[in-house]
């Protein structure tokens, strides 16, 4: 086993052991290099991440009108494998999980009271603000980066047979090059970029559920309680990689799925229902009137409000980014069997509707406690915010317990499936990948995530996942203009776009 | 005629005959009974009402440029 191993393994688990040590030997050192480079990046590349981000929104939109998006991500007439319900549930439990959990109340009420996209806090027009910039951050935009990572997998695995590897999508524009160390170099990115992505959001859920703890039996919150907390995790989720992909992963994962949506159901009730649904309304009405300028907002001449995007907007395009290999192969794989036009119009407007419902319902909350004067959600820590915010209705105790448990199987799956895709990743693109392959993935995932909270907590985890989404931004430029040239060839071949004069095409491809 | 009508015509009329008599036997208790159905749907349901006819402009959209749109309303 060990004897095959691929240089991309040695490779890339060696760069994150090496990030690891140099985590837990000087943390503070590591602290300020991650907090320079951070800070130079969102500076620098600011205006660089809303347009890469944007122009993969309007692809994706571009292949909801063109004829091409009738080819199908598979082979002529093949059926898709899973039922459209099932289908969105895996999308969204892969997509955000942990994501949603923690930000659902946090993120609304820090743009309402402390610090506004608008620089207005606490006014009415403060609450339109807060809901119309997580609205964005959760949106299409968000969907449209997983979604083309996804796209572009399915389209080259699934249609043209290439391996399930980032490199293999790039052959039509490098050719050869990319079986060779151009190929591993860009393997190796997107392996880095995976798991910190991965890492990022188990250290998330670690700092939540520490969180909730802390406010609901007064324990401790620092880096031993989640010391801890990941430790349990990491050797209930090893378990779970160890037996397979099989049952363990989709028990939790249909768990998962009635976990968040029995808490959604129960904040929806106990809440302000009319006020959730009319703030949902609203935001969407403001949410499309403003994407285009909120796509390009990056306040040239206003410091206060650069400071605020870069900390905001900037940080969610670099975590979807640096989620989109791991949810993208994910999305791929789950996606066979559709056609094109099908997938843009499923994985980027039905997940942003439901993620408009879920903020609307926990931020929505949060923000009417506030805004009426019943509690002040804004001064709680914020992962321990959604716990705030249940302190105040009935069965609160008991939806604080649900959602801690909710974030622990998020959790499980999250690095569960997120050691599969990097020994995938790692194994040439086997769909066996081995087991020791993937124990010492999720050894990494973890021990990064915990080297992480040790260096600086939070910031340290945002600040390390703005840094290694760069290179990735540019590997998925690179894949959706592969993708671009690849599929205008082949509508070239079909005769497609002449569909309408001579009708040679079956409907099916 | 009227002994073939359909129940659709019997019970509508029926309802309607009801309201009519209503309104001018007690014409203030309907105008309360209305106004205070009316208020309580158009605040609890306004969202409803905004949604669901952006979602009818929305499908009349989708079937101006959609493939669909040869087909006509009707047999051919």
């Amino acid at each position: 086993m060990l004897s095959k191993l691929t240089p991309v393994f040695k490779i890339s688990a060696g760069i994150m052991l090496i990030l690891v040590i140099v985590g837990m030997i000087w943390p503070d050192w590591l602290e300020q290099l991650t907090t320079d480079v951070q800070a130079f990046i969102a500076d620098t590349f600011g205006w660089y991440y809303l347009i890469v981000v944007t122009f993969f929104v309007i692809v994706c939109l571009v292949f909801l009108v063109t004829p091409l998006g009738k080819i199908r991500l598979g082979k002529p007439g093949e059926k898709p494998e899973f039922k459209r319900p099932t289908w969105i549930a895996m999308l969204f439990s892969a997509g955000m999980g942990i994501g949603l959990v923690f930000w659902g109340a946090a993120e609304p009420i820090s743009h309402y009271a402390v610090s506004s996209p608008t620089l207005e806090t606490g006014t009415e027009q403060a609450i339109k603000d807060a809901m119309r910039f997580t609205f964005f951050h959760w949106g299409i935009h968000a969907w449209a980066i997983y979604g083309i990572v996804a796209l572009v997998l399915a389209y080259f695995n699934f249609r043209h047979d290439k391996k399930g590897l980032i490199s293999a999508t790039l052959h039509p524009i490098f050719g050869k090059s990319m079986d060779g160390n151009f190929g591993r170099l860009i393997d190796v990115l997107a392996v880095i970029a995976t798991v910190i992505g991965v890492a990022t959001t188990l250290g998330f859920g670690a700092v939540q559920i520490n969180g909730g703890l802390s406010f609901l039996f007064d324990m401790p919150t620092n880096f031993w309680m989640q010391l801890i907390i990941i430790g349990i995790v990491t050797v209930l989720f090893m378990i779970s990689a160890w037996t397979g992909l099989g049952k363990g992963i989709r028990i939790l994962s249909n768990t998962n799925m009635i976990l968040a949506v029995l808490l959604f159901g129960l904040m929806f009730i106990v809440g302000p229902t009319l006020f959730i649904l009319n703030i949902f309304t609203n935001s969407i009405g403001t949410y499309v009137q403003n994407l285009p300028a909120m796509s390009f907002r990056i306040a040239p001449l206003d410091e206060e409000l650069r400071e605020w995007i870069n900390g905001w907007t900037v940080f969610y395009w670099a975590w979807w980014i640096a989620w989109s290999p791991f949810v993208g192969i994910f999305i791929a794989r789950v996606s066979k069997g559709r056609t094109i036009r099908e997938f843009v119009l499923t994985v980027l407007i039905l997940p942003s509707i439901i993620g408009f419902l879920w903020f609307s319902t926990f931020g929505g909350t949060a923000i009417s406690l506030e805004h009426n004067g019943v509690d002040i959600i804004s001064e709680l820590a914020t992962e321990e915010a959604l716990f705030g915010v249940f302190s105040n209705f009935p069965l609160g105790m008991v939806a604080s317990i649900v959602a801690m448990i909710l974030i622990g199987t998020f959790f499980i799956t999250s690095a569960d499936s997120g050691t599969f895709v990097l020994g995938m990743m790692t194994t040439g693109g086997s769909h066996q990948p081995g087991q020791r392959i993937k124990l010492v993935w999720g050894a990494l995932l973890s021990a990064t995530a915990l080297a992480l909270l040790y260096t600086g907590g939070l910031q340290a985890l945002e600040n390390t996942m703005i840094v290694a989404a760069l290179p990735f931004s540019i590997i998925m430029l690179l894949m959706t203009i592969s993708f671009i040239k690849a599929i205008f060839q082949e509508g070239k071949e079909l005769g497609i776009g002449e569909i309408e004069t001579n009708k040679k095409l079956k409907k099916d491809d | 005629m009227l002994k073939k009508a359909k129940p659709a015509f019997s019970i509508s009329v029926g309802i309607m005959l009801v309201l009519v008599l209503l309104g001018i036997i007690l014409p203030e208790g309907l105008e309360s009974v209305t106004e205070t159905i009316q208020v309580f749907i158009s605040d609890k349901f306004g969202w409803y009402y905004l949604i669901l006819v952006t979602l009818f402009t929305i499908i009349c959209l989708v079937f101006f440029n959609h493939t669909i749109r040869k087909n006509q309303i009707g047999r051919s």
